[in-house]
């Protein structure tokens, strides 16, 4: 037996069908390998379901609800879960990262994650309290919004444990829903809001009251730790402002925040900034999540029509996607959309983005009145408000609406009788996952031409690729931090971070390891599990590892007017990085890459991929 | 003696992927780093951006460019 | 030595108090050399958004839980003024809980004996993290003459009701 350090190499295995709980252990050697939370995730998930994926349906009893902390999960200031499971906006593994307590009360309840398999006929909570899991009866539960749940809750099981929730979007099935944390925290990208619901899971309660696992070099982590809390405590803008600060300078300063459905990303609306957020509307600054020296967080409350709506923040894209994008710039009217699509469990970003396609279709005169049953405008508040809670109970248009903007493209399409690509073109989105609100067309921000084209988790905006492959620009970035489990706000250099790493677990990864081996790996796997797809979406990479058509048009507006990516930019790009990668021109691994890494069990369904492209 | 700034991501295709500078004066590294973002036209501040030794370990508060010979420079935050 | 220093107390101001809870955290690292939030002597309840009430021993002037100890394994430190536990003594009876008026001493599975505030021994490691993280919501003083000090002894849901009801920026139920 290997001593394992960080982790405790066991699973909680839920199977709602059967009622049946029981522990899995998971090998250390796993671990070193995928490291843990969104690795560990493509690993179970190819291990579980990786030769019949594309006949796995995602909203199906058949699909795996995978909540996974990490090694470095409690330990490294900050606190990250990860949710994943086959994506009903992907159809791969999305590694959604969400803040909330949970993450420590897995570990401090003896687990390292909670997998949850089949579904339940009645809808059910699971109530965790270290050794004993029951499956409980929610029926009284079920239907509730977050704030009502959260309080019902707290009656159900006493005291105030950790909890992941759905609201009424995730019980509907609705492809933008979310995994939601108390009480604004959302594991947003890849839909699992869906999935938890499909399963009639309402929540996940967890009272962990033991210690976390040892860690292998206790004096150097306990070095390393404060080093990281006295560097991260020293982001004293970052602190005040948190990523609210993005809603202006975002669009103003770096032209890369969608306005109105991506036409423009540049606005001049001294309106909408965060400092007239910071003197409006915050009532607690900073605020934290657990184990956090940074606290980007803000308490934010607004009256709207008489009613007080709270929410945290609003973070940036919560600002962009419910406010810039939806044509609002009214911060009040924005923080009530953001803190009812928490209240409804709706991931605000994917929610906003299919508003804002709905809006300039309803614009360009696709949508009509008739369609929709009432009239859509850039920045009415009213009638954004009414279709956000249309498409949470996929009421009317929210029925497919609610089936995320790719998906709803293609339906508006067969109702119109429109060829898809009219209807696509005003899609913003990849490979079925909204783009997160920071655009590449300026090439003032971060992502780069390439970063959601070859995102093994589509538009996610979090998980972005770049150039070069073995520098934090590369998506094994994200990959890392997603699967050591740690909040990208509180990462510092990443040779501090692999000595975290290595301190906590007694691994000895290098920075070589990490960009050859572990990081290639976890996103090879992602790859081959995108590219399978299905049953109901699949990609064609020669089609789909591409931009929303939007990003080729010149910006409209602002400083970087003119500005746009160009079709051979993006194609020489991913060229070079799936060359980086070992992957062939088409971006899938090749076999000599796949066996380096270890995935020889692979192989063999990468040869059907190759022979269906014609290029094996 | 020799100073070199690299750039990496979009960093690289606005300030230019390295920029190397011939000093005599021992220049604060950080706020070399600051001013020629500044110049580039970048919206960052010092506190947005990482700068790190070539091998990616940190760089000591208070590196001048007569202690390293070597920088790279990159967006701490990707994502929010 | 904590002695000439006097005794300590920890000063709360829960405006400052971002919910973090590093000081559960450095608690736990410092008395079970673990990460073990459960066994922290202070915890931070947070029943409302941004209403954080960060819950530990305030040595109470009249001592009530040291009183109430049936096997005497609590004393208090005159050094520190801080509530001491001999572990061989406690047989966990929680009768110091309910003495309390804030339940602060805490029982928790894995633990043989109750776990109160020892105020480190005179630098205590919760105030020192949060000091650190720039948050200041927890400072170390002299120990107030002012006896008010036991008002603070007070379970944490009834503290939030007081802070976020009072408050009407909350404006909603939670």
């Amino acid at each position: 037996m290997i001593r394992a350090y960080g982790i405790w190499g066991r699973l909680l295995v839920v199977d709602l069908a059967s009622g049946r709980v029981s522990a899995e252990s998971v090998h250390p050697v796993v671990y070193r390998m995928f490291v843990g939370g969104r690795g560990l995730a493509a690993y179970l998930l190819w291990r579980e379901l990786g030769r019949r994926w594309r006949e796995v349906d995602p909203l199906g009893p058949e699909n795996m609800l995978l909540i996974l902390t990490g090694p470095l999960t409690g330990y490294y200031p900050g606190i990250k879960l990860v949710v994943s499971g086959k994506s009903p906006q992907s159809n791969g593994v999305v590694g959604s990262a969400v803040s909330s307590h949970v993450a420590y009360a897995i570990k401090a309840a003896g687990y390292d994650g909670i997998v949850v398999r089949g579904a339940s006929r009645d809808p059910v909570y699971l109530y965790v309290k270290d050794d004993a899991v029951e499956i409980r009866d929610a029926g009284r539960l079920w239907g509730l919004r977050g704030l009502e749940l959260i309080g019902a809750l707290r009656k159900e099981v006493g005291g105030d444990p950790p909890s992941l929730y759905i609201g009424p979007a995730g019980e509907n099935l609705v492809r933008t829903a979310a995994v939601m944390a108390r009480w604004f925290h959302a594991a947003g990208y890849g839909g699992y809001g869906a999935v938890m619901g499909s399963k009639r899971l309402k929540a996940v309660v967890v009272d962990g009251t033991g210690p976390l696992p040892p860690v292998a070099d206790r004096d150097e982590f306990l070095k390393l730790r404060h080093e990281v809390i006295d560097k991260v405590a020293s982001r004293t803008t970052f602190r005040m402002w948190g990523t609210t600060s993005g809603i202006w300078s975002v669009g103003h300063d770096t032209s890369s925040e969608p306005v109105r459905n991506w036409q423009e990303e540049w606005h001049d609306r001294d309106e909408f900034s965060h400092v007239v957020i910071q003197r409006r509307h915050w009532v607690k600054n900073p605020w934290a999540d657990w184990g956090c020296p940074l606290a980007c967080m803000k308490v934010s409350r607004a009256v709207v029509d008489g009613n007080a709506y709270v929410t945290d923040g609003p973070d940036y894209e919560m600002g962009a996607y419910l406010g810039s994008d939806l044509g609002l710039f009214e911060v009040d009217k924005v923080i009530a959309l953001t803190s009812l699509a928490d209240d409804l469990g709706l991931c605000g970003i994917q929610t906003g983005n299919v508003l804002g396609f709905a809006v300039e279709l309803y614009d360009r005169g696709v949508l009509s009145r008739e369609d929709v049953g009432y009239e859509l405008a850039w920045g009415d508040f009213g009638s954004l408000k009414r279709l956000l809670e249309d498409v949470a109970y996929r009421r009317g248009i929210g029925s497919f609406l609610a089936e995320g903007t790719y998906r709803a493209a293609l339906e508006i399409a067969r109702r119109k009788g429109l060829p898809a690509e009219e209807v696509l073109r005003y899609a913003v989105q990849v490979k079925g996952v909204g783009v997160g609100a920071h655009g590449i067309r300026s090439r003032r921000d971060y992502p780069q031409p390439i970063a959601y084209a070859a995102s093994v988790q589509g538009g996610d905006h979090t998980s972005v690729a770049g150039l070069p492959v073995d520098s934090e620009e590369s998506e094994i970035w994200p990959a890392f931090l997603d699967s050591a489990v740690v909040c990208m706000f509180t990462s510092v250099e990443e040779a501090t971070m692999l000595r975290f790493l290595n301190a906590v677990t007694g691994w000895s990864v290098t920075r070589e390891e990490l960009y050859r081996t572990v990081g290639p790996r976890i996103l090879a796997l992602q790859r081959v599990l995108l590219l399978l797809g299905g049953p109901d979406a699949r990609w064609d990479p020669r089609v789909h590892d591409d931009n929303p058509p939007r990003f080729y048009e010149p910006l409209p507006t602002g400083p970087y007017a003119g500005s746009a990516v160009t079709r051979e930019e993006v194609s020489r790009g991913l060229a070079d990085y799936y060359k980086q990668l070992g992957w062939d021109e088409l971006g899938v691994p090749t076999e000599e890459t796949l066996k380096r890494l270890g995935l020889h069990d692979v192989v063999e369904i990468v040869r059907g991929i190759r022979r269906e492209l014609g290029t094996g | 003696m020799m100073f070199c700034i690299k750039f990496f991501g979009n960093l690289a295709a606005t300030a230019g992927p390295e920029l190397c500078l011939e000093e005599s004066r021992c220049l604060d590294v950080r706020l070399l780093v600051e001013e020629v973002l500044r110049s580039a036209g970048e919206a960052l501040s010092i506190e947005e951006v990482l700068v790190t030794l070539p091998d990616g370990s940190p760089l000591p508060p208070g590196t001048t460019t007569c202690d390293a010979e070597e920088v790279r420079v990159l967006r701490l935050f990707r994502g929010g | 030595m904590s002695s000439q220093r006097g005794q300590l107390w920890i000063l709360v101001d829960y405006s400052l108090c971002t919910g973090c809870r590093l000081c559960e955290i450095a608690c736990s690292l410092k008395h079970e050399g673990a990460v073990w939030p459960a066994a922290s002597r202070i915890t931070v309840y947070e029943y409302y958004p941004g209403v954080a009430v960060p819950h530990y021993c305030v040595q109470c002037p009249d001592y009530p839980c040291v009183a109430a100890c049936p096997t005497k394994a609590l004393r208090v430190d005159q050094a520190t003024g801080a509530v001491l536990v001999d572990p061989s003594l406690c047989t966990l009876c929680a009768k110091c809980v309910e003495a309390c008026p804030g339940r602060v001493p805490r029982i928790v599975g894995g633990k043989p004996h109750v776990l109160i505030c020892d105020l480190c021994g005179g630098d205590p490691a919760c105030a020192r993290e949060c000091a650190r993280a720039g948050y200041n919501a927890l400072r170390v003083v002299r120990r107030p003459a002012n006896t008010a000090v036991k008002h603070y002894a007070r379970p944490p849901d009834l503290v939030a009701e007081e802070i976020g009801g009072s408050r009407a920026v909350w404006g909603w139920e939670r």
